[in-house]
C-alpha cells in the first residue's frame, strides 16, 4: 500500500540523506499528479516539508496555488520573511539569497530555506563541496551559474546564520548544500 | 482499530521534520520543537521515540538499546509501540539495523554510513548547571561564550583532582556548539567524532532536537594539562565471553560476592560469542 504518508515518509528520509551529505545526490522516484512546471522531485519535497504553519514565497503562479491547497501552507507576496523561497532557476534574482531570513545568533533555525528547481544535477560548471557531512570533498556538476554561489557564499559566511539550499533538477535529482558547507568553484 | 502508520499525525510529524532537517545543517544547536503527547510520560525517551517515529518507515530495520540491552522494560516497550504502528523488523544487530534509537550507549559496531542512531536526551543544555535561564543560555551559545561550561570541568579538577562527569561529558561541535551528547558513557564520546552515520538527538521533556552529521569534528572539552580520558577496562576481562576493550558493566556475583565483569553492549556481546562458536564448531 502506498499512500501520501509512505510517500511523504520516503521523501523526508532522503532529503535527511541528502541534508547529512551534501553533494550526495538523491533520485526522487516517489509519484505525484503534477499539475505544475516544477518537477515531481520539487513538488514532492514542499509537499513533504510544508504544513500550515509554514510561509512560502514563490513567484510562479500555479505552483503557489497547488501548493496552497496541496499542504495549507501560507503564500507570502514578499519573500523577505518566508520560511521557505520556491523558485526556478532562471527566476533567480540577487534579493532571493541577500534580503531573507538568516536567523539570529540566539535562533539561527530561523532561516530561510531556498528550494530551487535547475536545468541539471551532473551536467554543468563543477563545485568542489567541503564541510560536515563530506569525509574529504565531493565534486558536484550543476547548472548553476557561479554568482549565485558568490551571493549564498556572502550570506552563509557568518556561521550558524545563514541560509540552506534544497536544489531538484528535471530528473528528478535532488541535493542539498547546507549553511555549512564550504563551496569553491573548480 | 485504525491507527496513524507511525503512531503521530502527519502535522506533528512535519513539525518534527523540519526541525530535524534544520538542526543537521546546524550541528549541535538545539532546535525547539513542539514535543507531541505520546503514551509514555516525557523523560522516557519521548525526544528519541518522536525522532524515530518521524523518521521510520516500511523498508526500516529497527534496533532498539537501553544502555547496551535490547531486552530491557524501556527498550521493549518503544520497539513495541513503534512496531505495532508501523510493522517494520526488527532486529539486535547493530550491522543489519538501519534505524537504531538508543538509550545512553553508542553501539559498539561503528554506524555505516546512511545509518541512523537516534539518542534519548534527558537533558539537552550543557550549560544548565551553570545558568538557571534557557534565555541566557540560548545568548550564551549565541555569542559561543562557554567559559561556563570549562569553568564546571575545572571545579572537579579543584575538588576532586580529576575531572568526575562520566556520562553526559560535554563535547564541542564543528568548533562551534558545546553540545551535551546525551548520557552516554565518555568512552562513546570519541566514536561521534567523523563517524559513517548520522546521529540525531532528541529531548521529549526539555523539547529539542539536536544533530550530529556524519563526518563531523566532535571533541570533548578538556584541558591542556588534563587531557580528555576515557574509562579504562584494559586489564578487565568479560566473564561471558572473554572480550576485551570493550565497555563494561562492573557487577556482583550474589552468592559468592565476587566482583565481576560483563560487556555492555549485550548483542554485539552474543554476536562476538556466535562467531566464536562457530569457530570452535570448525576445528
Amino acid at each position: 500500500m502506498n499512500t501520501i504518508v509512505h510517500t511523504t515518509q520516503q521523501v523526508y528520509r532522503q532529503l535527511v540523506n541528502a541534508t547529512s551529505r551534501p553533494g550526495h545526490v538523491e533520485l526522487i522516484t516517489e509519484e505525484v499528479k503534477n499539475y505544475t512546471d516544477f518537477s515531481n522531485a520539487a513538488l514532492l519535497a514542499a509537499m513533504t516539508l510544508f504544513d500550515n504553519e509554514v510561509t512560502f514565497y514563490t513567484g510562479d503562479q500555479t505552483m503557489k496555488k497547488e501548493l496552497k491547497v496541496l499542504t495549507g501552507a501560507i503564500a507570502d507576496e514578499d519573500f523577505s520573511a518566508s520560511d521557505f523561497i520556491v523558485l526556478k532557476e532562471e527566476g533567480l534574482k540577487k534579493e532571493y539569497f541577500t534580503n531573507v531570513l538568516k536567523g539570529v545568533l540566539i535562533s539561527p533555525e530561523k532561516s530561510a530555506t531556498l528550494m530551487i528547481d535547475i536545468e541539471s544535477i551532473g551536467k554543468g560548471r563543477t563545485y568542489r563541496l567541503s564541510g560536515p557531512g563530506i569525509k574529504e570533498t565531493t565534486d558536484i556538476q550543476l547548472s548553476l551559474a557561479e554568482e549565485w554561489f558568490n551571493h549564498r557564499n556572502e550570506v552563509c559566511k557568518e556561521f550558524p546564520l545563514g541560509i540552506d539550499l534544497m536544489m531538484t533538477d528535471k530528473n528528478n535529482n535532488l541535493i542539498v548544500i547546507p549553511r555549512t558547507t564550504k563551496v569553491e568553484v573548480l | 482499530m485504525s491507527q496513524n502508520f507511525a503512531f503521530l499525525d502527519e502535522h506533528s510529524k512535519k513539525e518534527i521534520r523540519r526541525k530535524t532537517l534544520k538542526a543537521i545543517v546546524i550541528p549541535g544547536y538545539q532546535v525547539p520543537f513542539a514535543s507531541r503527547e505520546l503514551p509514555i510520560a516525557r523523560g522516557w525517551g519521548t525526544g528519541g521515540l518522536q525522532l524515530t517515529l518521524s523518521l521510520v518507515g516500511q523498508e526500516d530495520v529497527l534496533k532498539v538499546i537501553d544502555q547496551g540491552s535490547d531486552e530491557s522494560v524501556n527498550a521493549v516497550n518503544i520497539r513495541n509501540l513503534i512496531q505495532s504502528t508501523t510493522g517494520v523488523e526488527e532486529t539486535i544487530h547493530s550491522g543489519e539495523a538501519t534505524l537504531i534509537q538508543s538509550r545512553h550507549r553508542i553501539p559498539e559496531v561503528p554506524l555505516k554510513p546512511f545509518q541512523i542512531l537516534v539518542l534519548q536526551v534527558p537533558q539537552p543544555e550543557p550549560l544548565r548547571v551553570v545558568e538557571a535561564s534557557e534565555r541566557k543560555t540560548k545568548m550564551l551559545h549565541g555569542d559561543k561564550e562557554y567559559s561556563g561550561a570549562f569553568i564546571k570541568l575545572f571545579e572537579q579538577i579543584m575538588k576532586y583532582g580529576h575531572i568526575t562527569d562520566d556520562a553526559d561529558y560535554p563535547v564541542m561541535v564543528n568548533d562551534r556548539y558545546v553540545m551535551a551528547p546525551s548520557p552516554i558513557p565518555r568512552f562513546d564520546n570519541p566514536k561521534m567524532n567523523h563517524n559513517d552515520g548520522l546521529i540525531l538527538l532528541g529531548a521529549g521533556r526539555e523539547k529539542k532536537i539536536h544533530a550530529v552529521p556524519p563526518y563531523t569534528k566532535v571533541e570533548s572539552l578538556a584541558f591542556e594539562d588534563y587531557p580528555f580520558e576515557v574509562e579504562q577496562f584494559d586489564d578487565k576481562v568479560c566473564r561471558e565471553s572473554g572480550l576485551t576493550g570493550v565497555y563494561m558493566d562492573e557487577l556482583q556475583d550474589e552468592e559468592t560476592g565476587e566482583t565481576y565483569y560483563m560487556t555492555n553492549d549485550t548483542s554485539y556481546m552474543l554476536e562476538k560469542m556466535n562467531e566464536g562458536a562457530v569457530n570452535n564448531a570448525k576445528q
